[in-house]
This record gives C-alpha cells, structure tokens and sequence, in this order.
C-alpha cells in the first residue's frame, strides 16, 4: 500500500517581528497534530534543521525593505507550490511602511550613527508586490485560529474561510457594546477587515484597525464620525497611518488628512 | 601559452546574512564577529511626531517574542515624562502580565529550541516524536503564560490592553480564579523543567561577566528598580545613558551597546540570577540549589537552567499576586499631555530593556530611543566566541559551527532564527611563512622634519619589487606593530633627535645591534618607534628582518616645511633603503 | 538559495586559485551542480555570466554536470570542480 507524502510546509522571514511565525507554534493544543499532518520542513524559529528543495506550502511573513530580500523572495516564489502570506508586513508592507513616506536617509541617519553602514530600499513593499501570492491572511499579528483555518483548507483542497467584512460584524456576534455609540470612543471598526475577534471593543477600547481594510470600507464616511467625536484632523490621518499605513483605502484616506 | 587544469573540489558556500566568522592563527584565535542582519526598521525614526499613548502599540511590534517587555518599557518612560505613578493593584497587574510573558517566552526558549538542542535533536517537533510527553508538558507550561497575557492583554501577541497610565479593562477576581488553577498546574511543570534541564551534559566554560540588571528592595526585577552591576555600578534609570553608549558597527545593522569605561557586559536570566538571588521565592531558589546552581552561575551554558528557575520564580509570583488581588476602581490614572524627558528600563526576558522619550507640550514623541537587551549582548556574544571556541577548534567544522550556534543561543537572541543563519566561516591563517616584505615610512607630516619617514616611503612608492608593500604610518605603537606582523623582513623609515646634526641618517638593524639612544615619535603621542620595537623585541613579535633608518630633524614645528639638511637627506635615505631592500631579496 | 551570494562565494575561489597558479586567465570552469541544489543549468550559466565579468574568468567556458541524484550527500550542494587557466 503506497504512503501518501505529506505535504512540505516552509516558513519564511522577512522584515518582520516574528510575531505571526510565532503564532502558529501559540497553537499548543494543535502544534504537535499540525506536525503530523505537515512535514514542517524548514522552520528556522522551530528548528535548527536546514533542508532545501520545493516546497508544497509556504507561509511568508515579513515586508521586503532591501535589495536581497527582494531577490530571495523571487527563490522562495519559485520554490513553492503555494504561497500564503501572513501578517500586515507581508500582505501591505507593515508599520514600517512609514518610511515610503518620508526620507530613508533621513531615518537611517536619525537611528544609525554610521548611515553609510546601512544598505536598505527605500519603500517597504508587500509580498504581492513582487511575485505572485495565493493567498492572504491579514492580521497585525494574525489569528491563529485563521491560520489553522487556512491550513486545515490547504489540506482539504478548498478556499480557506476568512470573512473581509468589517470588525463590526465579529463584534455583534461576540455580542459587544457598540463602544463608538455607547461612549463615543473612537473605533476604526466599521472600515477594519475581520478576524481578531473585536478584542478591542471588548476591553472598552476602540479598534485600532491592526487587520488593515476591509473589503471596499468607507473610510470617508468613518472619518467624518471621528471628526464629531472630537478627533482634530491630524489625529484622525494617524490613526489610518499604524501597521496597514500602506494598504490603498487606508493610505488615501491619510492623505486626505494631510498625513 | 599553456593550459593546466587544476582539481578544486570546492563546495559553495552562502555568504553573509548571520554570518559568524572566526579568524584562527597559528591554532589560537584571533578573532570572532557576529554579523546579525535584521532589514532595518526604523521604529525610532518614524514614532516622531506620534501620540504619546501610541507607543505601547507601536513599540510592540518592534518584537513579536516579547511585545509586552516593549509595552512595558514604554509605558514606564512615558509616565516618568508625564510625572505620572501607576501603583496599587495596576502596578500588581503589569507585574502579573510580565510574569505571563516571561513564562511563554522562556518556556518557548527552553522546550522548542534549547533542550531539543541538548538532546540532539533539530527542533521540539523532532524531539517529540521519542519524547512527547515531556514536550506536550512543555506546551502546558507556555500555555499558561499565555493565558495571563490573553486575559490581562487581550490577545498573547501584541496585547490590546495596555496603556500609558494603565489598562483599558482590568480583571475581575473571579476571571481570575480559574487562572489561578492552571497556574498551579504550571508551577509544577515549571519544577519538573528545572530538574530536566540540570541533568543535561553541559561544557565546562565560565568567564567573569559583568552583570547589569534591575535591584529593587523587595522583589525580583520586572518594571522597577535601580540599574546595577557587579561591579559597583547603582543608578537610577534615567542616568542610563550617562553610563552605556551605542555604537553602531559596519557588519552588523544592530547597534552594540558598551559600558563606559567596562566595555562589554552582559544582560538577562544569568545576571538578574546574579545580582538578586536572594529575591527569588524559596520555591525557586530550591529548585535552583537541587540543580546544582550556586547564589551566582558564570557559565553561560547552564543559562537553560536559571531560565526554568525564572519561570517558575514567575508561576509562584504569579500565584502571590492574584491570590492577593484587589479590584481597582479605575483601570487608568489621568493623564495630562506635557513637555518632557522620560526614561524607563524593564526586564525583558532577554534582559534589561531601555527606552527613553522626549515629549512636546502636546504630549507628542520629539524623539526616541530604544536600546533592545540583544544590542546589549552582542559584544558578551562576540566575547564568549573568542574566549571558548579555542578549546574546540579540533573540531570539524559542522561540529565546531554546532558548538558556536550553541554559544549564541545560551542568550535566546531576539532574533532567534538568526542562530540558525550562522555559516560558520573559519579562516586559518599562518604567520611568517610567505610573509612578504614591508617598507614604512614613520611620522606627521604637518610637524615639519617629522614629516621625512612618510616623504621618503612616498618616493619610494613603484621603485620597489613586487613582494615589497610601502606604506605610511603615523608611528603609533601597537598599531605599528599590528601592520608589521606576520611579514618576513620590515624597513622602517622615521625622524629621531638625539644631538647629532641634522640630516644624519643612522641605520640601525634591530635583530644586530642595540636601539641606540634615540628619541623617536616627536608627537605628542607618547609610544613610538622605540616603544614599538621594544615591545615588539618582548614578545617575540618582531620580523626576521627588522632594519631602521633614522633621520636627524632639524624643526618639528608644526606647519613648517622640511628643514634644508633634512631635505638634502631623503635621496640618501630612499638610495639606502632600495639598496636594503634589492640586497635582502 | 543566495544564488548571487554562492555565486559570489564561487567566484572568490576560482579567483584565488587562478591567482595561486599566476593564471593569465581561466579558460573553463567546471561545476556539479547537486539535483536539490534548485539550479538549472541555464539559470546558473545566466548568474555565472555576470558575476564573471570583469574578472580572469570572464568567457570562460562553464561546464556543468546537474546530478539527479536526490540521495547523494551534497543533493543541496553547488561544487566547483576544476578550473582550466591559461599560464
């Protein structure tokens, strides 16, 4: 009887905290049964082993901020049957986007004594941006129940289910008081994708907006609510410019606030 | 015109990216560089003209390992700026929520990437399948520092709840109480860790560390204290960077951090361990003392060890303050935007964490600086490399770069996957063999006849034969000797005074005669020429062929010219130098 | 993985070696390519090409033998062979 081959998963780092790799080993329960089911191949923060060849999953996190990163994610690209990025660096470019914005040298010379040392790209870019991604979890950092989701589906041969509806809609399910109508406390919920769960709204703070735009959001319209609440204007640009600054509904609605 | 062929057999190697390279002379090593390439991100840069209450998010995301040492740290500066105190059951909690932290991360650190590696195994994954139970425990134990941070945080990574001043929510004691069940559980894993890890075949290597951690008068360190060290060093926080600089090095984008006047020191598990032992409960310091530890550990290896000490320090703290937690009337103390310098230093898991801001009158972050525990290990890092590689250099080269990755990882680097990175680069060099032949010439040539070494070496420059280099040199000692080593045969051309008149050469060959009465170095530099052969002569550091050609000066004030005697005396000396040179060959 | 950075790395001891013999200029490079090494022959003859230019190996005429020997001890490897100078 022919053993089937288990599934090669790879994860690979790029500009990145590290904070969406390690979820997946915050999946205690599921860890050691995610193993049997993958062959968890190449996994540097798990692993000292160090195997190469091809890959039939690659989970990708991190932004690509330098001229070798950019070659090396084209290798991981060519390498892999499936792409999956993971995590606001990979999917729009991170907080540290922030730099598309404003003079690199600039940066480099206000945090490096010696600038010259320091060889980096001017932009910080999603993944996408440079080879072709199949699919995408958001997230600042992701879920990791989404990511055994989106693994579970890779298995099976379906589409993973991770909804791009607003934050609103998790947070009326998870049966929250609407923080925004109830205390007038500012909340980017109504533009913010799902997938967090609302945490915020249930700690009595606004959504903050880490899992970046959901699908066609209306961001206009929910600036003008900040606006009412008392947000003076370049409050309101920061507030779109944190770990998805560079993702396109967000960006532009910074820019209409002058940030 | 003819071909040959020549068998290589060379196999290709990645370069760079965590490179460890070590550099061995003669059997001994030389030197020893960490290059840890993280992309850099700048997070210093852009938080200006951010919101005060910004940081705790943004800084989080500086490490996602350790987010809530970051928003810790942060918080910490931000209130000393702002002329805010968090204390009472708030100040209990931040101390619970970095108990949560220091559990998960430790435990992480131990189960998933140390013992695995102790054992032989390449990851937790491998050694689950021959010791499942002990790594399904492990995952319990790291489970339960996550459940603090979830409940206390909002979320394990990059926690919701945190804020200038305190917390958006805080508990209620019944959310409490089943945690306090699991931690219970907790603590007993935690025991069992430390008995686990001190059975483990450990390499005999100590070195005297200079220890720099948090003391506070009643408790192990988490958010407050003073900075200390074992050295005498007892200051407050915001005198920190009266003491430490960072210096920023070429192959590396992290900054390294140095202790004034020290040098390198070291942070984390081994020197808390260190400097307060005796603020560990008695659970832990048992736990400790069966595994073998004294009050004080100095090798790094056992680093495992004290770290399962420190989570299950964590477990009993973390029992303590939710067994005497007291609902809080408000989650936060207010907060009015000022003007002003915070500074805060808490104690990552990996070790003492610095931040530090200046605020505008409207609460905006003017500037900001933020010293990581790992910049602070680096150079200790780089030490540990040199001091202990020697004694494995026997070694093959997958072995000896095992021992190196074992090395770098008794310090849980912040950016783990680079121990894994490291490729291992040894270079073997052997001195006085090819040698190949030196012409230097000596001075300052803004110090009028003091300038003659160099003016003559320049002339000599393309009338030499192709083994001989010719440089110049500002004739300071031991980096004089450092240029001449390891060449066979060294001519070394300088000004002198000694009374006789000027534009007298003398030629002295060091190895046949005394260094007569010659006073070298006419700079203010104090160690010249004959300090350099003298001490070269001392260590037996001097080339085969040592020869010295002195020219009597005239005037060394400074911005003069060549006096005229002098001047008449170059073609000599640079006649009597080929003349050297073409009869050694 | 790193082609630039093996190639770089390849390129440093065809050169050093050339060097040793005082070669005038290297006539061939002769390389085994390993069949997990992830390199087909015209993608590493494209690096080769450019990271020779300039130095003693520029047109030189690359030889390469792609193993498909998934087993073979260094399958992930790129081994440089033998290299023909010119003397």
């Amino acid at each position: 009887m022919a053993k089937t081959k288990k599934p090669r998963l790879a994860v690979w780092k790029f500009a990145s905290c590290d904070g969406c790799q390690l979820s997946l080993l915050d999946c205690e329960d599921e860890l050691l049964a995610v193993a049997d089911a993958i062959d968890i191949a190449y996994f540097m923060e798990a692993t000292r082993g160090r195997i190469s060849g091809r890959y039939d999953l690659s989970l990708v996190e991190g932004s690509i901020t330098t001229a070798h990163d950019a070659e090396r994610i084209r290798e991981v690209r060519r390498r892999s049957g499936f792409l999956i990025t993971i995590g606001a660096c990979a999917t729009a470019g991170g907080i540290q986007a922030l730099r598309n914005f404003a003079d690199v040298r600039e940066y480099t010379s206000i945090v490096y004594a010696r600038p010259d040392y320091i060889s980096t790209l001017a932009t910080s870019t999603a993944i996408a941006d440079h080879v072709r991604v199949d699919f995408e979890l958001r997230g600042c950092p992701i879920n990791k129940r989404q990511l055994i989701e989106v693994a579970s589906a890779y298995l099976a041969g379906r589409k993973p289910v991770t909804p791009a509806h607003s934050t609103c809609i998790e947070c009326k399910l998870a049966g929250n008081v609407c923080v925004m109508v109830a205390h007038g406390t500012p909340c980017l919920g109504p533009v913010t994708h799902a997938g967090c769960g609302a945490i915020c709204p249930a700690y009595d703070r606004g959504c903050y907006g880490c899992y970046g735009p959901m699908e066609t959001p209306n961001a206009p319209s929910l600036s003008g609510w900040l606006a009412r609440l008392g947000m003076e204007e370049r409050a309101i640009g920061r507030v779109y410019s944190t770990f998805n600054t560079n993702a396109e509904p967000f960006r532009e609605e910074r820019e209409r606030h002058g940030s | 015109m003819a071909r040959k062929t020549i068998k290589v057999d060379y196999l290709a190697r990645v370069e760079g990216e965590g490179a460890f390279k070590v550099v061995i002379r003669d059997g001994v090593v030389q030197s020893a560089e960490l290059s840890i390439f993280e992309p850099p991100r700048f997070f210093e840069a852009f938080m200006r003209g951010r919101a005060f209450s910004e940081a705790p998010d943004i800084t989080a995301r500086i490490c996602g390992i350790c987010p809530v040492a970051y928003q810790m740290s942060s918080v910490h500066a931000m209130e000393a700026a702002l002329g805010v105190k968090v204390d009472g059951p708030l100040r209990e909690l931040r101390r619970l929520l970095y108990c949560g932290e220091w559990i998960e991360s430790h435990t992480l650190h131990v189960y998933m990437l140390h013992a695995p590696d102790f054992l032989g195994y390449a990851g937790a994954i491998d050694m689950a399948r021959d010791h499942g139970e002990v790594v399904r425990r492990g995952l319990d134990l790291k489970k339960a520092g996550n459940e603090i941070v979830n409940l206390l945080g909002g979320r394990e990574i990059h926690p919701i709840n945190v804020k200038v001043g305190g917390f958006y929510r805080t508990p209620t004691k019944r959310e409490l109480t089943p945690l306090a069940e699991r931690l219970k559980v907790a603590r007993d894993i935690a025991r069992d860790t430390v008995r686990f890890v001190s059975g483990f075949e450990f390499p005999d290597r100590e070195r005297d560390y200079v220890c720099v951690a948090l003391r506070h008068p009643d408790e192990y360190p988490f958010n407050e204290g003073h900075v200390i060290s074992n050295r005498g060093l007892d200051i407050p926080v915001a005198d920190y960077d009266k003491h430490f600089e960072e210096v920023h090095v070429e192959r590396s984008t992290a900054l390294q951090s140095q202790h004034h006047g020290v040098g390198s020191y070291l942070v984390g598990p081994l020197s808390r361990y260190n400097l307060n032992f005796d603020r560990l409960t008695p659970l832990a310091q048992e736990a400790a003392r069966e595994a073998g530890l004294g009050e004080t550990c100095n090798n790094p290896y056992k680093s495992i060890i004290v770290r399962s000490v420190e989570v299950l320090y964590a477990c009993d703290e973390a029992l303590r303050i939710i067994d005497n937690y007291v609902e809080p009337d408000r989650p936060t103390v207010d907060i009015e935007p000022r003007a002003g310098v915070g500074h805060g230093a808490t104690e990552a898991p990996r070790g003492l964490l610095y931040h530090r801001y200046r605020l505008e009158e409207d609460g905006a972050i003017a500037e900001a600086r933020i010293v990581p525990p790992t910049s602070q290990n680096q150079p200790s890092i780089e030490e540990d490399l040199r001091t202990y590689v020697g004694g494995w250099l026997d070694l093959d080269d997958e072995a000896l770069q095992h021992r190196c990755e074992q090395t770098v990882r008794n310090y849980d680097p912040c950016i783990s996957c680079a121990t894994h990175f490291l490729r291992l680069e040894r270079i073997e060099e052997t001195s006085g063999v090819s040698g190949g032949r030196i012409v230097v010439g000596i001075g300052n040539p803004d110090r009028g006849d003091d300038g003659v070494g160099r003016l003559v070496a320049r002339k000599l420059v393309g009338a030499m034969p192709a083994d001989v280099e010719v440089v110049e040199h500002d004739g300071e000692a031991a980096s004089l000797l450092d240029r001449i080593e390891g060449v066979h045969a060294a001519y070394l051309i300088d000004a002198c005074v000694s009374g006789a008149p000027s534009g007298t050469v003398h030629r002295i060959d060091i190895h046949a005669e005394e260094l007569p009465d010659l006073q070298f170095g006419l700079s203010t530099h104090g160690f010249g020429l004959a300090e350099a052969m003298a001490l070269g002569n001392a260590l037996g550091q001097l080339p085969e062929r040592c020869v010295i050609f002195a020219i009597e000066a005239g005037t060394v004030e400074t911005g003069a010219m060549l006096s005229p005697a002098v001047m008449d005396a170059v073609e000599t000396v640079v006649a009597a130098v080929r003349e050297e040179v073409m009869q050694d060959a | 993985m790193h082609e630039a950075s093996l190639m770089r790395n390849l390129m440093k001891q065809v050169d050093e070696v050339a060097q040793n013999e005082n070669a005038r200029r290297v006539v061939a490079v002769s390389v085994w390519l390993g069949a997990l090494s992830h390199m087909t022959e015209e993608h590493f003859g494209e690096h080769f090409r450019q990271a020779a230019a300039g130095t003693m190996a520029e047109g030189a005429r690359l030889e390469v033998f792609l193993s498909d020997d998934p087993a073979h001890a260094n399958a992930q490897d790129v081994l440089l062979e033998s290299i023909e100078v010119e003397i």
